[in-house]
């Protein structure tokens, strides 16, 4: 298959064809980066047919990955062998796996995926490092601090100085190092870890990333902006000190992730440390013209952005009158109800193209409420880390269970989550001794157990005497599946009209846990998919139902990255809303203005079609002024 | 990529075993020692249906630990092999990148395969299950191209076995394995093969038309046609010769000059002769063909069973060079010392049976000083390499030693030959360097010292590198000074006596009888050489019989067949 390389601009065409060291391509908004991005895995694959190296792409949001492997498979079909389109996470997940020997761990360690169950570590961690005083703090407290420490790479024994009050700080440096060391001796990763000790192990060992570097000659990374300090290092470690096929898609208009440890110095880093070549995308086809002056206007007042960046041009023609309006209320209430009025007499079919953008999810929790007075159908998409639902928690722990057969923690889920469902109440305890009877197969023990159960209503003894010949002794994760879901849906059924706490949620997450099921089917193929590919996927993933279709969706900012909406409604343009009330109480050179100016430029070149802007001039009972940004695109008379 | 090391638990005749690999290895064993059974096990789990669940073990592959033991209670069968990447092998590890992992000392590269197997209560049935293992031995996740990946090491090396019988006849079809590619899809181009195509018809005409009674044949086979319908005129049609070059290829045979100078069919050549030509077969095979029909990666792994099957001791010892020139990793069994002759100590493993189960060992890197291999690669390796298959030694300082040990245990009616005891002298070689050896390789040994102050401290030396074995069981000291001495004591110095050269004969003055005395007759003696008196004293023990064995000399031969028989 050939790739249509005559369809791609100029710049586009240098980049892909790119073959004179490492490269930095700055691509703004909608200049078809991703596209760009993979053609170039697609032809390092076609120009190399019988070579064996492999393709490293390194993206931030498994979304982005998937897309990416479907455009490559398209154009080269047959190429999962010579292609890896991952996130970081997930690689550092299976360099993990498969190395992580070294430092302690076996390759079927847990990722840790809810606060939850880091807080219960972190506790224990204060109980082991014999100190009264972090023993009595709470973990919730705690974490945020530990978080960062961990993103920004910080060194055992580096920890204490970062504190100003030294005694806090040894204590921290205390639970720091003992809440790793717990988290090594029971074999369990959190999501900071994953990469950290993917850090740790690279420099223990370096044959490992002598092996990376022969395997992957090139690695792509996909929205470098968003790179924090593990990240990049670990970046670092993989491609070594004189890469020559390192390709980089970046834009620094687009940092928004400075809280989470990404930094325009991130940028600067990588240009210096490697002598980058560039090349710059600044054609934009995504958005109306209109937009794109108000968004150049908008980011030149950012001072730290690289030099030489070209200003944004419009490949779409203007569609005429009306593509960007601006609109001042009263109120934040009356802001929210004139935009809900003017989604609702749009078409219907037309709700499901309009966004509604807003720097935090306050304003966001309070638009629903407006459209949904408006009766205009609405969601607010909240990241979320596990099922809730019984049935949900229940399979799921079975299959982790299935997967490492001797997590109690998962036996523990199993029993809490079964008792909820069918009132049946199996000791962790029983099924423990049961085990040891067994040679320590907890799940064996546990299906054991339930059957055993009188009091079991004859569909579930069916179901769980099926369950049990899959999951157990079979392995038949998929059949095991479908006979779970069968038999909640029999449940469901049964319960439907009465209230009951384990089935909230259940018919929306059968439809998250169905998707991403079909996902990693695709990602792997049906034969292909096994159970510890499949919890792997589960565990880096949000199981956030998908958006009815029909839905306006109510986003922030940074939820709405790489995504594009014909009509955007950006809400709340005022002082201390955006720019926040931190920014500009840090100045108006700092770099939090600078990313508040960032977060309206992305928010701003979302827009397919039109562009809202309104703002209020009073927000929770405080007067406000019109934001500085409206100013700076060039409204005039505010 | 080299298979590196092995071990096996749980399969046959084997309990538990670890093996080293080197890119040529000599497996060397008694019959049943398990060398076939570690082979089959490497055989087995490289193959394709290592991928099935069911079906790669038959129920007595399973390791039975008594003559009840039913193959489904059986302990897991489990075989690991563990891969170690070369350099160069960046291909292989492009390729092989998710099961690649790294050593504990952080250097080395390798891939672990892991094979186990067991009777499944659930389906009733032998269950196999494999996985790639971390540097730790822990299973790395089943990954959804796990068996991708499999298959893909499958065709990286794959695995060839030329057992110990090797017919020329059979691999000589045009059908066998090694030669039928040689045959099929010849490369010639389209104009050599049309012309050559012409030339053999013109050949065949011209036959055919000298050959006059063919004709005759020809004109009435025409008649089939008149009953019933067999195509147009001139369809019978006689070759003497095959007309297509694939008809011509697959007729090819093998011509060897016999001394004579005429030519003759290899399958008309001696059973050495052809047994060589399979072997020289397989070299051409995975010279031109492997790659083509495996990958450009490839290389074998040849498990090659007693090379040296009808060869002549000299053709034996060439025959290692011509092994080595094989591409690929081979692992050879051998029952032959003349081809251990040719091999590094380093490369031998032996096979051994110890209280019942298999026990594979080596000589280890540290054991010897590089003066003392040196002894041993002369002294024992290429002037006995027979030795390395003895179950024990028994070790004398030199020449007398040698004959008094050998007609001894003759006159008590024991075999040492069949009981795999061999005589070792230690008098050039040194004592050290020998028991090393044979501690390391799993050979039992008893010494005999001299009772001087040199055969004290040689019985020091052997002392030094007993185990935890009593030394008595392990370590005779002769009463007297040296084995003649011991002998005279015996009753048997009159045979010296005669030896006593008249020039010499007023240097022996002690007392008949005592030491002193025998001493001074040694050392009186005539021209005639040791060996030749021992001899007489040996014809005149035989004479004596069985009774007249001193009972020293009858502990150390029996001391010896203990060792052997705990060995065996």
């Amino acid at each position: 298959m050939m790739i249509d390389l005559e369809s791609l601009n100029a710049n586009q065409r240098l980049a892909v064809e790119w073959n004179e060291g490492p490269l930095l391509v700055l691509a703004g908004p909608g200049s078809g980066k991703t596209r760009v991005l993979t053609m170039r895995v697609a032809k390092l694959l076609l120009d190399s047919p019988s070579k064996r190296f492999r393709v490293l792409g390194l993206t931030f949001t498994k979304k982005a990955a998937d897309e990416m492997r479907g455009r490559v498979e398209q154009m080269v079909p047959d190429c999962r062998q010579r292609v890896s389109l991952t996130t970081f996470h997930s690689f550092c997940a299976d360099v993990l796996r498969q190395h992580g020997s070294h430092i302690g761990l076996s390759p079927d360690f847990v990722i840790l995926n809810q606060d939850s169950d880091r807080e219960a570590v972190l506790a224990n961690a204060a109980a082991e490092s014999t100190d009264d005083e972090a023993a009595t703090d709470s973990g919730a407290r705690v974490l945020p601090v530990l978080d960062r420490l961990l993103a920004e790479c910080v060194g055992d024994g580096q920890v204490a100085q970062r504190f100003r009050d030294q005694d806090f700080g040894r204590k921290i440096e205390r639970l720091h190092r003992s809440y790793l060391s717990q988290l090594i001796a029971t074999n369990r990763v959190d999501f900071p870890c994953l990469l950290l000790f993917t850090l740790r192990l690279l420099n223990a060992k370096p044959a490992i990333a002598k092996q990376l570097r022969t395997v992957y000659p090139h690695v792509c990374v996909d929205e470098f902006q968003d790179t924090n300090l593990a990240q990049y290092r670990i970046l670092k470690a993989i491609v070594g000190d004189s890469p020559t096929n390192l390709f980089v898609v970046a834009d620094d208009d687009q940092i928004i992730y400075q809280w989470n440890g990404a930094s325009p110095e991130r940028l600067a880093s990588l240009r210096a440390d490697f002598g980058m070549h560039t090349i710059q995308l600044p054609a934009n086809y995504r958005c109306p013209p209109e937009v794109i002056a108000l968004a150049n206007h908008l980011i030149k007042n950012n001072l730290e952005r690289a030099a030489d960046k070209e200003p944004l041009y419009a490949v779409r023609p203007s569609s005429g009158e009306g593509v960007v309006r601006l609109q001042c209320l009263d109120s934040l209430d009356a802001e929210l109800e004139w935009v809900a009025a003017d989604i609702a007499s749009r078409h219907p079919s037309n709700t499901g193209n309009c966004v509604i953008l807003a720097r935090t999810r306050r304003v966001l929790e309070r638009a629903v409420h407006h459209l949904g007075q408006a009766g205009v159908p609405a969601t607010l998409s909240i990241r979320k880390s596990e099922f809730v639902s019984g049935p949900f928690r229940w399979l799921h722990a079975v299959l982790r269970l299935a997967n490492t057969r001797g997590d109690r923690e998962q036996l523990r889920r199993i029993c809490k989550a079964f008792f909820e469902l069918d009132g049946i109440d199996i000791s962790v305890q029983s099924v423990t001794s049961e085990a040891a009877r067994l040679g320590g197969d907890l799940l064996r023990a546990w299906f054991d157990k339930a059957i055993s159960r009188d009091e079991l209503e004859p569909e579930s003894r069916e179901f769980l005497e099926k369950g049990k010949a899959l999951i157990v002794e079979r392995l038949d994760f998929q059949g095991f599946i479908s006979a779970t879901l069968a038999w909640a849906d029999l449940l469901d059924a049964r319960l439907s009209g009465r209230s009951n706490e384990g089935y909230a949620d259940y018919r929306e997450e059968k439809e998250s846990w169905n998707q991403l099921l079909q996902g990693a089917m695709q990602r792997y193929g049906r034969d292909g998919l096994t159970l510890n590919a499949l919890l792997q996927d589960f565990d880096l993933s949000d199981k956030s139902p998908p958006p009815p279709p029909e839905a306006v969706r109510c986003l922030t900012i940074h939820t709405s990255k790489g995504m594009e909406f014909h009509h955007v409604y950006l809400v709340g343009l005022s002082e201390d809303i955006l720019p926040s009330f931190q920014s500009i109480k840090k100045g108006d050179q700092s770099r939090d203005m600078q990313e508040e100016r960032r977060n309206c430029f992305v928010a701003i070149t979302r827009t397919l079609e039109t562009l809202t802007l309104t703002y209020a001039r009073e927000y929770f009972g405080w007067p406000k002024r019109p934001s500085r940004f409206l100013r700076e695109m060039g409204f005039e008379g505010l | 990529m080299l298979l590196s090391k092995v071990s096996i638990s749980n399969f046959r005749c084997i309990r538990s075993i670890h093996v080293d690999l080197e890119p040529t290895t000599v497996i060397i064993g008694e019959n049943n020692s398990g060398k076939t059974s570690f082979l089959d096990a490497i055989r087995l789990c490289l193959s394709r249906s290592v991928m099935r669940r069911s079906g790669l073990f038959s129920d007595y592959d399973y390791h039975l630990p008594s003559g009840e033991s039913e193959p489904k209670q059986a302990d897991e069968l489990c075989v690991l092999l563990q891969f170690l990447l070369e350099e160069g092998d960046d291909e292989i590890i492009q390729a092989l990148e998710e099961v690649v992992v790294i050593d504990e000392s952080g250097d080395g590269q390798s891939i672990n395969f892991q094979v186990r197997s067991k009777f499944d209560d659930a389906s009733k049935d032998f269950a196999s299950e494999w996985n790639f293992l971390d540097s730790n031995g822990n299973a790395l996740p089943n990954k959804p191209n796990n068996s991708v990946l499999l298959g893909t090491l499958i065709q990286f090396v794959p695995l060839f076995y030329l057992s110990a019988l090797r017919d020329a006849a059979r691999e000589f079809q045009s059908r066998a394995p090694y030669w039928g590619p040689f045959l099929r899809n010849p490369d010639l181009s389209d104009e050599v093969r049309q012309r050559l195509q012409e030339e053999i018809s013109a050949l065949n005409e011209e036959v055919l038309k000298s050959h006059k009674s063919l004709a005759t044949v020809k004109d009435r086979l025409a008649k089939v046609q008149q009953i019933v319908s067999i195509g147009e005129a001139g369809t019978v049609d006689i070759e003497a010769l095959p007309g297509r070059i694939s008809g011509l290829l697959s007729r090819t045979q093998i011509n060897i000059c016999s001394p004579t100078g005429a030519a003759l069919p290899l399958v008309r050549h001696g059973a050495g002769t052809q047994s060589l030509a399979v072997i020289f077969l397989f070299e051409a095979f995975s010279a031109t063909m492997l790659t083509e029909q495996y990958d450009t990666l490839s290389r074998p792994l040849l498990a090659l069973e007693e090379p040296e099957a009808h060869l002549h001791p000299c053709a034996t010892r060439s025959l290692w060079a011509a092994l080595e020139s094989i591409e690929g990793q081979k692992i050879i069994a051998t029952h032959s010392g003349d081809l251990l002759a040719r091999v590094p100590l380093a490369s031998i493993r032996r096979f051994c049976r110890t209280d019942g189960s298999v026990a594979v060992r080596k000589l280890q890197p540290s054991s010897l000083d590089p003066e003392e291999l040196r002894k041993v690669e002369f002294h024992i390796r290429s002037t006995r390499g027979e030795l390395l298959f003895a179950r024990c030694w028994l070790l004398g300082e030199g020449e007398s030693e040698y004959w008094v040990f050998n007609e001894v245990a003759e006159i008590l009616g024991h075999d040492l030959d069949r009981l795999g005891i061999r005589i070792v002298t230690y008098q050039h070689c040194g004592i050290r360097p020998l028991l090393k050896v044979a501690n390391d390789l799993g050979i039992a040994w008893f010494v005999t010292t001299d009772g001087d102050n040199q055969g004290k401290k040689d019985r020091a030396t052997c002392e030094a590198l007993l185990n935890s074995e009593a030394a008595d069981s392990r370590i005779k000291t002769l009463s007297q000074a040296n084995i003649e001495v011991f002998l005279c004591e015996n009753g048997f110095g009159e045979f010296f006596e005669k030896h006593i050269s008249p020039q010499k004969a007023d240097n022996v003055f002690a007392l008949r009888g005592t030491s002193e005395y025998w001493a001074q007759v040694l050392k009186a003696r005539d021209d005639t050489p040791k060996p030749t008196v021992l001899r007489e004293i040996l014809d005149e023990m035989r004479r004596r019989g069985e009774q007249s064995v001193p009972a020293e000399l009858k502990g150390v031969i029996d001391s010896a067949i203990t060792l052997a028989g705990a060995n065996s």
